[in-house]
């Protein structure tokens, strides 16, 4: 699943270690999202969506799409 | 900070150079150091895998107590990733250390053994304590990333580590092979605790040097 965190978080001006604080994780689970190496809980997802003001499917991008809409 | 492809590569290429140094150090001299004592197949492998466990540990502890040089050898970004993990990093250390201990004081002890008997089983009491202690306290500190790779590093391990003992414990009870070396069914349960926590790390890409 990609996503766009690490272009959010830039156009914040924010660090990988100020956005770790914000959220209450470390910094190797923000980098290791923005490197598409780990798919965040359900929890944090919504807070980082909540946190850049998005929709969480805009934030975390999955091409998976239900066989009706192929 | 980002760091350049060169400079990740010439981070790795030290770090993993003084493992491998400090590794064969230590293997050869733990195995010098009892020249007369008889090396069963089990107390050759509690040995091996103590050595492994004793040069990490001491590997971490050393990058926490010098950022500095911690920063250099141990894949993080940098000095203040290391200074925000050094709770963590700490507890692992000290409980990879005594476990490492413990499995060069196993090797060591039992009959015509460099150490008495009750050296290693104060440092087996010491192991258990101390990484129960510390598995409690350092679950509290985790955060989602570092819960999810404890438990797929538990998943590995027991995944490594279940057949080998069902098929050589029923190949004994069968009489197709001798007895089992409890030193070496230890060693077989600390080497998978090693290889799935590497396993788990690495599958995620989490061993790339940052």
């Amino acid at each position: 699943m990609r996503n766009i965190v690490r272009d959010l978080r830039e156009l914040k001006g924010w660090s990988q270690g100020e956005l770790a604080h914000r959220l209450g994780v470390s910094r190797q689970t923000i980098n290791a999202v923005e490197t598409d190496k780990y798919d965040p809980s359900l929890p944090l997802a919504l807070r980082m969506a909540l946190l850049f003001d998005v929709p969480v499917p805009s934030l975390f991008i999955d091409d998976w799409k239900p066989e009706e809409l192929k | 900070m980002s760091v350049t492809k060169p400079a990740k590569l010439r981070k790795m290429m030290l770090s993993s150079g003084i493992g491998f140094i400090a590794g064969v150090g230590g293997v050869m001299g733990f195995y010098a150091l009892g020249v007369d004592v008889e090396w069963s197949g089990g107390r050759v492998a509690a040995g091996g895998v103590g050595v492994i466990y004793l040069m990490t540990g001491l590997f971490v502890l050393l990058g926490v107590a010098v950022p500095g040089v911690g920063a250099k050898l141990l894949n993080v970004s940098d000095v203040e990733e290391l200074v925000e993990q050094r709770a963590i990093l700490m507890g692992s250390a000290l409980s990879v250390i005594t476990l490492g201990v413990m499995l060069l004081c196993l090797a060591a002890a039992g009959p015509g053994g460099l150490i008495p008997d009750a050296v290693a089983i104060a440092a087996v009491a010491v192991a258990l304590l101390t990484s129960v202690v510390v598995y409690a306290r350092q679950w509290r500190l985790y955060d989602e990333l570092w819960q999810q790779l404890s438990w797929e590093s538990s998943a590995f391990a027991t995944t490594l580590i279940l057949p080998v003992l069902i098929l050589w414990g029923g190949a004994v009870q069968l009489g197709y092979v001798r007895s089992m070396d409890p030193l070496a069914v230890i060693a077989l349960a600390a080497g998978s605790i090693l290889a799935g926590a590497v396993i788990a790390t690495g599958r995620r890409g989490l061993l790339a040097p940052r």
